[in-house]
């Protein structure tokens, strides 16, 4: 009991991750109907933009992890402007090949930096560890767990009151109608991308705070969650990432546990065609509009 | 002053018009369909004009061109004397007060009705801070279609097709119009409905001096509560008149029966104005 209490608790922190990266994409994807598979990659960009300025920079803690997060939304801001508004947005397979194609330029122009290996991440803060009845958790897994369920109900509740969430769901929704009530469906957008940037970067540092160390290719691992994550939870849905994403994490560390770690991915990509094949817009998912 | 940036007033006193919106020679192309082809009228401001037709004569395409969201359009369209025509839609609604009710469920339906209704008076501030006259504000909906306050905080997906209708109508009134683009208000509703919804449009649009531009395919109720009447077949104005003589036109009921017109008409082309 020990054993699977202990896998829970680690399984909390690998699934903040996932909810951290999920929600920002789902959000711009439920906005926009736009795959950014560059969106996992803002995480790697925030650790090592926080690494560069706080170690190698000199600059200390606090302002290595200001550049990183505002460094995400830089890059989600051009990735918004420079790539994604140049291509029509109903030609979704466009959308898909150039931000894979960011992606692809971000990872290796970061290993390019660093010689492609994996680099040691300084702690945002100096973690305590605790051992209650042989559970082992940190203060660490802590803050990212707590961090990720306020930035997570924070968002979903940012989005049904206030007057901007209130335009963002209502272009999300139906994007030609949002044009005739005279929302500025592009700002909207944009809002989206970089709120979403950001998140990914705060949860990068919170994850790095954790695991201590990070690879510019640690994206692809990511990525390939946050799909499994977002399509279970169906594509738009912030609260059912949060629940999906967390439960996901506490699934692939029980079965990493138990049965190796050799079945960890296929349990989340299992789900989601299971999902997809019973339940097509997803578990928390609204269904999607014809026409 | 129904447009801020109009030059009503100058008009007005030098009497040139009573015309708000003037449209001349609009073509909608939807690739290689045309779907609308050299219409030209103009609706009197603070009136009901209708524009009726069969199905797939191109009613709405021209609504959805004046409102600004067709892909591909040519002529022109002047609302007050200016040329909105290269505009694009959100500029049309926050400057001009160009308002489009859609055809069907023109609401958002994973939206609380309140939200919907916020959504209309957010656009209706800026218009009223930019000068709009024509206003309406929560309390005046909520007596005109009393069961929105009353399912304010359902979702509207969860509303019947009148209410939605309603609901569309309401938030369109928010948004202070200028032009109401109102497009087959009638569609998929039961009869009783539709009547009853046409009665409050009547009578909130007289009151208030809403100018309105109704397409309806529902011909009989459509007369009855426009002044003027447009006849549009396959993409062509084939019949301007009075609402009054129009529905007395024995081409009207062609019209509607698919037989070409032209063959009793002569000429259309002579109608394609109306003459006022």
């Amino acid at each position: 009991m020990t054993y699977f209490t202990q896998f829970l608790i680690d399984g909390l922190a690998i699934g903040s991750l996932y909810v951290l990266v999920t929600i920002g994409f789902t959000l711009v994807f439920g906005v926009m109907g736009l795959l950014n598979v560059a969106h996992a990659d803002l995480y790697m960009v925030a650790v090592f933009v926080f690494l560069g300025v706080a170690q190698d920079l000199h600059f200390g803690i606090v302002l290595g992890a200001i550049a990183g997060i505002a460094a995400a939304g830089l890059v989600g801001a051009l990735l918004f402007w420079q790539v994604i508004r140049r291509i029509d947005r109903n030609r979704t397979l466009s959308m898909f090949v150039a931000t894979l194609g960011v992606s692809y330029f971000l990872e290796n122009l970061v290993a390019k930096f660093v010689q492609f290996r994996t680099e040691a991440v300084p702690p945002l803060f100096q973690s305590k560890f605790y051992d209650v009845s042989n559970l082992h958790f940190s203060t660490g897994q802590i803050v990212l767990v707590g961090s990720t369920l306020i930035i997570a109900v924070g968002l979903s509740q940012w989005l049904r009151r206030s007057n901007t969430g209130k335009l963002m769901r209502a272009v999300s929704e139906n994007t030609h109608l949002a044009e005739l009530v005279a929302i500025d469906t592009v700002r909207i957008m944009a809002i989206a991308v970089i709120l979403a940037s950001v998140i990914a970067g705060i949860g990068g540092l919170l994850v790095a705070n954790t695991t201590l160390s990070v690879n510019p290719f640690v994206a692809n691992d990511v990525s390939l969650k946050m799909f499994a994550v977002a399509v279970v939870a169906g594509v738009g849905s912030v609260d059912g990432a949060l629940v999906v994403g967390l439960f996901l994490g506490m699934i692939e560390s029980l079965t990493v546990g138990y049965f190796g770690s050799q079945w960890e991915t296929v349990i989340g990509l299992g789900a989601m065609i299971i999902v997809l094949l019973v339940r097509p817009q997803g578990l928390f998912g609204k269904r999607l509009r014809v026409g | 002053m129904d447009d801020p940036k109009s030059a009503r007033g100058v008009m007005d006193f030098v009497g040139v018009s009573r015309t708000a919106l003037e449209v001349t020679s609009l073509s909608v192309n939807y690739g290689a369909i045309r779907a609308v082809q050299d219409v030209s009228l103009d609706v009197p401001r603070q009136g009901i004009t209708a524009l009726v037709g069969a199905n797939g004569a191109g009613k709405s395409s021209i609504l959805r061109a004046l409102a600004g969201i067709v892909p591909e359009c040519h002529g022109s369209i002047k609302l007050n004397g200016v040329d909105v025509s290269k505009l694009p839609a959100r500029k049309r609604v926050i400057d001009h007060g160009i308002v489009l009710v859609p055809e069907g469920r023109g609401v958002f339906t994973t939206m609380t009705v309140r939200e919907n209704l916020e959504l209309g008076l957010l656009i209706g501030d800026r218009r009223r801070a930019l000068g709009a006259t024509t206003t309406f504000d929560l309390e005046e909906v909520y007596n005109l279609f009393p069961i929105l306050r009353e399912r304010g905080d359902k979702r509207a997906q969860y509303l019947s097709g009148g209410e939605q209708q309603m609901l569309a109508i309401s938030r369109s009134l928010l948004m202070s119009p200028a032009l109401l683009l109102v497009d087959e208000p009638s569609m998929g509703l039961a009869p009783q409905l539709v009547r009853r919804i046409f009665d409050v449009m009547s009578n909130v649009f007289a009151q208030h001096k809403v100018t309105v531009l109704l397409v309806e395919q529902d011909t009989k109720i459509a007369l009855e509560i426009a002044s003027f009447a447009y006849l549009l077949e396959r993409g062509v104005i084939s019949l301007a008149a009075p609402s009054a003589v129009l529905r007395e036109d024995p081409r009207l009921k062609i019209a509607y029966l698919g037989v070409a017109s032209t063959i009793l008409s002569g000429d259309a082309s002579d109608n394609n104005r109306g003459n006022r």
